[in-house]
This record gives structure tokens, sequence and C-alpha cells, in this order.
């Protein structure tokens, strides 16, 4: 039968404890790095699990970013002026490769090994899930910028907070945008993933409280390929609106086969697609039009003492990654001015006493807005604007006053354009 | 005395993995967590893909299975978790069963995609069953310590060694390694085989499940894409055959390497670290095709070959 | 419009999608049984080529796909000839493991060289469409089923009355006698492979002017190869082209009748049946 030889089993604890070995030293190695750095007694220290590969990498770079761009700010203002001291920031990444199992270990890792005790979070709400359990466990406190959902603020945690509203909250500006064009009948379609079953859930019920009709709603899996099939359902339906609340591939192939069926609404409107300049440059001419549910633009009329206006953010962005920020990397920007906000409230980077800074922050105005952190970590009050692709950019279009630069809402039929 | 020897390394081994928590380092205990996690769940694997030979790629329906009825039945119904808990690896391992009946029949790559379609189906079917979770999935309260859930791992880690060392070293393991090398001949004379094949699988089935009950806790919130992502199945199997297939000691072998090298790659290098992976997997097959204990086993069996060039 | 008319048609058109996809990996399957882990990396790095192309160069993805082929077929002739065929003759496990490593590589290389952004071919034609007696026909798609066809008579004709494609099905058959009888296997498998790769290319192709893509891509591809190769059955030059269409028409009617959340439930419960009941798939040869 298979006998183990005394030779191979003593083969297996020697590499398995050269390979502990290894991981210790390599732990103990950064936290030596680490006690260095915290020597010199001038730097804050944040960690930040994030997503630079797998299937999330795309927007995790875009959260990446956003963080990169506060801790870059601030240090050429000379660092975050913390009771009368200026503080350098120092921003540690580790690649979770877009899975929730990793951002555990990972901010475990970074918690106990490198002494990290603020952070930002990772990308998307399963992940933020994991890495805030361990966050809580520690009591250090987690600011989530790439999550809505309002799962994760309904579990009693008192160290995750978050610079994003609920998800369910994300189409309310866009169907009071089309309330004001005419549009009677809306027809739902979303992905089967959290997030876009609360932003839809949402969705639904607002439309219907605010005297839509919804003509159709269906879920469809994530990742879907042809939902043609649907589109001709829906044309059947006479629905005046699209409204699609899933993902950014989804959003693109709704457009692609919504014009490929000839199958004509006088409006469409996304939760994730539009509001990424990926959006218009693969779809070309045909994304003419399309409206966005975002969090923030850089025409909104906020403005804080980090970045200066929405506008100027946008500029410092492009300076320094060469592209239009979007909402994501906003949001992120601004989970990250919430911590230096909280830490400068309290006087230290002590987390527990920035956990408590970051509980009374009440309102804050900021470049994305003006919104209360409320007692659960989430937030409220933050005026969502809206988006429509015109000539290839992203041009907001709401609330007022911009709903002026509201154009060809009824869409002209795909045969007219 | 080998035997002795054996025995002893054992109990080395699992002291020294009892005692791990002394070192009181969080990160280190959260790494090993998920190793003992991996090992359990690759010798679960072991048990259908390494000693009997058929290679399923649907594993990880039955860990997500047991993570979405435990949490759903405590969740849900209000069960105490260990009553849900029980009842989760209990329904799995009926679920392996019943579907292995059926599956089994098939042999080679039919085995792999129907196992593969089961664990895809199970997953299509959870999201959209709402008193399983749906697409939302379970957030589940946050509970104690990390050492509590690296002792269960751990616990259902050894569980699943031994049972595998007394399985190989029972008659039981002797069918199984019959059917690997020649079913026909081993159905010729007259044992009953498909008994033995879906028992195999049941067990596997339970040894997920209970992998995937004590997971649900730990992470405190599953959703379908994730307990049931196909990657899992991929890295029981990867460990599996890395450590050396049909072996007590390969899986948890495997599951230590690539456990480690991962977090390694991920604290090394920032966006390169899944590229590592994946040469470090090629050149697995290429250089140690039969596994680190494999090597120097002699070849057993029509099967088990290792890897020889073609010739022409 | 008429309801039932233009679902039927998008059903027939997505089996061609879908049936263009699985063409490579049916063919490697039947002929080296060999099951290709990386086919949809292959398939979404040959869209980024003819991204490239078109963007760079301004050339039209019809005109760059020989092109595109060769190039392909070339590094899959290479691949198997240097690495795959060090590991096919061992258990099955090893060649599944070396294309899932493949797999891995591939799309993490292609995160570094093209980034993480979703990606499209878009043509002026790329969501154009015929209307033809009230039913929409969108040309991409057409063209897919019309690829597919005219590939599957090509592929038939040729594994049929060439030397090469004789050499190929004897090898497929019995591949010890077709040593003894002079065939050099190392070669042919190398040439299946690489005519795999570059018909996996035009599959990619295709998928990148009627779908957005990423890196991350690639494994559901492969996923639905599978499914439209065991529907279809393996070894028939036929099979990817029912089985596109089996799944095609059941995904569009069940997404109606059902509802789209359960088109999941229904293709992989299907995929099972047919594995339970007929192993062999629809159109497939007798289970060896």
């Amino acid at each position: 039968m298979v006998r183990k030889s005394v030779k191979l089993t003593g083969l297996f604890m020697a590499v398995s404890l050269l390979l502990v070995a290894a991981l210790a030293g390599c732990g103990s190695q950064g936290a030596k790095q680490n006690t260095s750095n915290a020597s010199a007694a001038d730097t804050i220290t944040i960690g930040a699990p994030d997503a630079a590969t797998g299937a999330l990498a795309n927007e995790g770079k875009l959260v990446h970013d956003g963080y990169t761009l506060w801790q870059d700010v601030v240090n050429k203002q000379g660092g975050l002026l913390v009771g009368g001291k200026r503080y350098k920031i120092n921003l540690v990444f580790k690649d979770d490769q877009s899975k929730p199992d990793n951002d555990k270990s990972l901010t475990e890792q970074m918690i106990t090994q490198d002494g990290i005790k603020l952070f930002l979070s990772p990308y998307a709400s399963p992940n933020i899930f994991a890495a805030s359990t361990v966050a809580e466990s520690h009591k250090v406190p987690m600011i989530a910028a790439g999550g809505g959902a309002k799962k994760i603020f309904e579990r009693g945690y008192k160290y995750i907070f978050s610079s994003y509203p609920y998800s369910g909250e994300y189409l309310g500006s866009v169907l009071d945008l089309l309330k004001g064009r005419g549009i009677k009948t809306v027809a739902f379609l979303h992905a089967d993933d959290l997030f876009s079953q609360e932003a839809d859930q949402g969705g639904e019920a607002y439309a219907k409280s605010h005297g839509f009709d919804v003509v159709y709603s269906a879920q469809y899996p994530s990742g879907a390929t042809d939902l043609s099939s649907q589109l001709t359902q829906i044309a059947q339906k006479k629905a005046d609106a699209l409204i699609g609340t899933g993902h950014f591939e989804e959003a693109v192939q709704l457009v692609k086969q919504a014009k490929q069926m000839n199958v004509n609404f006088k409006a469409m409107a996304f939760t994730v697609g539009p509001t990424m300049p990926a959006f218009a440059q693969n779809l070309g001419k045909d994304a003419e039009g399309v409206l966005g549910a975002s969090l923030w633009t850089p025409d909104l009329p906020y403005k804080d003492d980090v970045f200066g206006t929405a506008a100027q953010y946008a500029a410092l962005y492009k300076q320094s990654f060469g592209t239009e920020p979007d909402y994501h990397a906003a949001m992120a920007s601004a989970a990250a001015e919430m911590m230096g906000l909280a830490i400068q409230k309290a006087g230290s980077a002590d987390p527990q006493k920035v956990r408590d800074a970051l509980a009374g922050l009440g309102t804050v105005h900021l470049f994305d807005g003006s919104f209360t952190i409320e007692p659960n970590g989430s937030i409220k009050g933050l005026v969502l604007p809206v988006i429509q692709i015109q000539n290839g950019k992203a041009v907001t279009v709401w609330p007022a006053p911009f709903d002026k630069n509201i154009k060809d809402i009824p869409l002209p039929p795909w045969s007219k354009r | 005395m080998s035997k002795r020897v054996n025995y002893a390394l054992f109990a080395v081994v699992v002291l020294a993995a009892l005692l791990l928590p002394l070192t009181s380092n969080d990160y280190l205990i959260q790494v090993a967590t998920g190793i003992a996690m991996y090992a359990a769940l690759a010798s679960s694997w072991n048990l259908i893909g390494g000693l009997t030979g058929y290679p399923s790629f649907g594993n990880v329906a039955f860990f997500g299975l047991g993570a979405v009825l435990a949490a759903a039945l405590s969740v849900n119904l209000h069960w105490p978790y260990i009553d849900a808990a029980l009842a989760a690896v209990l329904g799995s391992g009926l679920f392996g069963l019943v579907l292995g009946l059926p599956l089994l029949r098939l042999r080679g790559h039919y085995f792999s995609i129907a196992t593969l379609a089961l664990a895809e189906a199970t997953m299509a079917v959870v999201t959209n069953v709402n008193f399983l979770g749906g697409g939302q999935g379970f957030s589940l309260p946050l509970l104690g310590s990390g050492k509590i859930f690296y002792y269960l791992m751990l616990g259902i880690a050894v569980l699943a060694a031994a049972g595998t060392y007394l399985i190989i070293n029972s008659h039981f393991g002797n069918i199984l390694l019959a059917i690997k090398s020649d079913e026909l001949a081993a159905q010729s004379v007259g044992v009953n085989t498909v008994l033995a094949k879906s028992t195999a699988f049941a067990l596997s089935a339970v040894l997920g499940a209970m992998v995937g009950v004590v997971y649900a806790l730990w992470q405190s919130y599953i959703d379908p894409p994730t307990v049931f992502d196909p990657g899992i199945t991929v890295f029981m199997l990867v460990m599996t055959l890395m450590g050396g297939a049909g072996t007590v000691a390969g899986p948890v072998l495997g599951a230590v390497i690539i456990g480690v090298l991962t977090q390694l790659a991920m604290s090394f290098s920032k966006n390169a670290s899944s590229l590592l992976l994946g040469l470090g997997i090629m050149a697995v097959v290429l250089f140690l095709p039969r596994g680190i204990l494999g090597v120097h086993r002699p070849a057993k069996g029509g099967e088990r070959r290792g890897a020889r060039p073609l010739r022409g | 419009m008429h309801l039932w008319g233009q679902i039927i048609v998008n059903g027939i058109l997505q089996g061609g999608v879908l049936g263009i996809s699985a063409l490579a990996f049916s063919l490697q399957w039947g002929v080296m049984d060999l099951i290709n882990l990386a086919h949809g990396s292959f398939q979404i790095l040959a869209a980024y080529l003819a991204l490239t192309l078109l963007n760079s160069l301004g050339i039209d993805p019809f005109l760059s796909l020989p092109l595109i082929f060769l190039l392909f077929f070339a590094a899959g002739y290479l691949l198997q000839l240097w690495i795959i065929n060090r590991v096919i003759s061992a258990n099955l496990f090893m060649t599944l493991l070396l294309t899932f490593g493949m797999d891995f590589v591939l799309a993490n290389l292609m995160i570094l060289l093209f980034s993480a952004d979703y990606k499209s071919i878009n043509t002026g034609y790329a969501n154009a469409s015929l209307h033809l007696a009230g039913i929409e026909l969108p040309v991409v798609r057409l063209l897919a089923l019309l690829f597919l066809i005219v590939l599957s008579v090509l592929l038939w004709l040729f594994l049929e009355y060439s030397r090469t494609g004789r050499a190929i099905r004897a090898t497929a058959m019995e591949r010890e006698s077709a040593r003894l009888m002079g065939i050099k296997i190392p070669a042919v498998y190398a040439l299946t492979f690489g005519l795999g790769s570059g018909l996996a290319a035009v599959g990619g192709v295709f998928f990148g002017l009627s779908n957005t893509f990423s890196p991350a891509a690639g494994g559901p591809l492969t996923v639905g190869a599978f499914v439209v190769t065991i529907l279809g059955g393996v070894g028939t030059s036929w099979g990817p082209l029912a089985g596109g269409l089996i799944l095609g028409l059941l995904e569009a009617v069940g997404s109606v009748v059902f509802g789209p959340t359960y088109v999941n439930v229904i293709t992989f419960g299907l995929l099972l049946l047919v594995l339970i009941i007929r192993p062999t798939g629809v159109l497939g040869r007798a289970a060896r």
C-alpha cells in the first residue's frame, strides 16, 4: 500500500518549516521597516488592501489612484497638520487579487505585522465585508470607498465608515430628472449581485412612489453577454425608459444590443457604466444621450481646503494620472480626506481616538459635497448628480441648475442618429 | 519502524500546529487558518480525485452548499449555529451521495465537466432562492478571536488527513485504488465499485461542507460568487497534485506551499503576484509532474504515468 | 416586430457567437483529449490584437483576421511542440493544470500589457443590423454564424479529405496504431493545437466585435465552450454548430419564459442532464 517513507515525511517537515520561517521573516522585516519609519515620528501610515489584479482590477485602480492623490496633495502641502505639527502621509497598498479572502489576511497582516492602525477599504462590497470584520475585531477604523451595500452597516459594527451613500439611493436623482421630462413608463433590468439588487430595489420603490409605471423588471446573472431577448420583450411593453443596474460590460452590451435590435427608448440610464470614460470610448456615438447615475462630477459647486473646488480636484487628478477622474476615484479621495479630518479632530493617529472622531464628525463639507456621518457609519445627505454622454464626454445634467444642459431627452430613434 | 516514525512525525506536526497560536501573531494565525482550510479542502478532494482517480472540477459545490445552508438555517430559522452546521454537513453529504450515483458513471473529462456543471448549477439555484440568501448572501455575527477558527480548521484538516490514512490502509482504500487503476477489472472480480465510489464522493462532500460551515462563520459574510468560486476547486486540485495525489501528506504539503507562496508573492510584488502563481503552477507540471511526495515513488498501475514526452 | 420570431432569431444568432467560440476547444478535445483551460484567454488576446491593429494601423478586423489566424497558428504550434507535448501523455490532470497555469499567466500578462480597462472593437458596422420582414439581424452576429458554418464545412473537408486531416483523425481514434503507421504524433498534435489556436483567435475577434472585454473575460468564454462542446458532442466538425444553436435557442427562449435570472440554472441543469443521459452529446461519436 501507500507507505510514506521517513525521508519523505522529513522532507515535508523541512519544507514546511522553511516556508513558515520565510513567512515570519518576511513579516518581521516589514515590521522593522515600519518601526524605522515610525521612529521618524512625523509619518502617519494608512493601510489599504486594493485590487491591482483580478476581476476588479479596473475599478481597483481608480480607488487606488483616488487614495494616492490625497496622499500626494497632502504631502505636497507639507503634510497633515495635526495639533500644530505636520505629518507626512504614507499609504501602504497590498494587492488582494480581487478576492475577499485575501482582504482578510492582508488586513490582518497590515495590522499585526506592519503595525498599521488606520485603514481605507478595498473596492467592492464583498471585499469590504471581509476586510471590515478584521478591522472590527482589532478595533481599528476603516473608511470604505467602493461599496454602498446597506448590509455592511446593518451589522452593528463600530469601526466601519463610508464615503458612499447607500446603493438604494443611487437612482433617485435619475428618476427625478426623468419625471421632469415626461417619462411615464420605465423598465428595470438588474444583475444578481448584492449592490445591483439593492440599487434596483431602491430605484423601483422610488419609481413607484413617484408616479412612474414600472412595466418590466427582471434580474439577469452577472456577466450576461446576450440580453437581446429581454430588450425585445421590453420593446413590446413600450417602456419610455430603460434603467439598468449592473456592471460596466452589461451596460455597454445593453446599449449595443438596443441599437442592434432597433429598440428605441426616450431615455436610457445606468448606475455603473456611463460615468467611466471607457463607456463612451467603447460605444462611440451610440453612447450619446445615455444617462448615468453618478456620485460626483467635477462640475459640482463644492470645495474644501485640501483639493480646492471639484474642478480643481479633477485638474489635479488629470495632472497625476493622465485621465479624467470618475466618481470611484473622487469618492476614494473623499474617504481618505475623511480620515485626514478625523485624525486632525482627534489630534492623534490613535485608532480609538480617530474612530471616535469619525463618529463625531457630524456634517462635513468636502469637494464632493456636504454630508452627515450616521451613527452606523454610513453617510446621509449627499446630493447625487446625474451625467449624460454628450459628444463623447460626461456632462453634468442634474441637480439644478445643471438641468439646462440636458440634451435629446426624449432620445432620437436609432434610425435618425 | 518506519510506521512508528511516521506516527511520531505526525504527532510533532500536529503539536507544532496546535502550539502555533502561542506566537500570538494574529497575522500568522490568519494565514495558518487559511492554510489549514485549504489543507482540509485539498484532502477532501484527494479522496475522490487522488485516491479514486475521478478528476472532480466541482468540489466547491459542497463547500459552498455547506456554508450557505448553515447560514440560511441559522439566519432564517434562528437555529443555533451548531445545529445548523450539523444539518448543513449532513445535507451536503446526502447531496453528494445522491448526485454521485449518476455522475460517477462518467469518466475522465466527462466527469470533470459534469462536476463543474454541478457546481455552477448549484450556484445558479442558490442565487435564485431567497431562503438561501439569493444573490445578496448572508451576513453572520462576528465571533470571538481568530484562534477559534484556526483550531476549527486545523481540527477538520487533521480529521481529513487521519481519515485519509485510515482509508488508505483499509479494505475500502484498496477498492478505491483498484477503481483508479482498472475499474473494469475491479468490477469483474465482484467489487461493488458504484457503492465505493459514491461513498468516497459523499465523504469528500461531507469534509468540504464542514470547511464551508466554519468558513461562513469565519468570514461573517458570504455570497454565491465567493463560496462557489470555481477557483477554489482548482486550488484543491493544484495543491493536491503539487504535494502528491493519493498520499496522506501531499494535499497538506501542497496547501502549505501554495498558501505561503501566495502570501509572499502578495507582499513582495504588487502587480505580478498572480502572474508568478501561474508560472509556478506551470513549472510544477513540467518539472514535478508527480508532486513533491510522488517523486521517489515507483509508478503504479496503468494510469499512474508521470509526464513523459510523446514518442513519434 | 414579432416577439417570438425575433426571440428565435436572437437565439440562433447567439448560437453562432457561442459556436464559433467553441470550434477550437472542441477540435483540441476531440483529437488530443486535451481540455484547454486557457482557451478563453487565447480568445481575449486575439481580440486585443485585432483592436490594436485597428487603432494603431487602421486595419479593419476582417482584413487582419487572416494575419491574426496565422500568428496564433504559429504560436499554438510552438506552444504544443515545446511545452504541452511534454505532459500530454501523462494523466489528464497534468494538462488541465498546465493549461490552467497558462490561463493565469496570459490573463495577468494582458493586465500588464493592456491595463484592466474594458475595451470593444468598435467599427462602424459593429452595432449595425439588417431589417428583414420586421426582424432585426445584427450584422456581426450574422457574420459569426456565417463564419461558423463556413469554417465547420472547411474543417470537415480538411479532416475528411486531406492527407494531413486523415492523419489527425487517425491519431484521434487510436494514437498508438497511428504511431505505428508512421504518423509523427508530436507534429500532428502541434498542428492540431496550432489550428485550434487559429480558430480560437477567429472566435475571439468575433467576441471582441460583439461584446465588451477585459483581461478577466476569458474564464466565462472557456466555460461557454465547455457547454457547447458537450451539447454538440466531442469529436465532430458539426458539434460546435449544433451545440451553439441548441444553447443559444434554449437561453433565448428560456430567458423569456422563465426570466433571465434562470438562464444559468437552465444551461447547467441541461448540461448535467445531457451528460447523465447521453454523454456523447447530440452528434457525438460513441463513448470510448
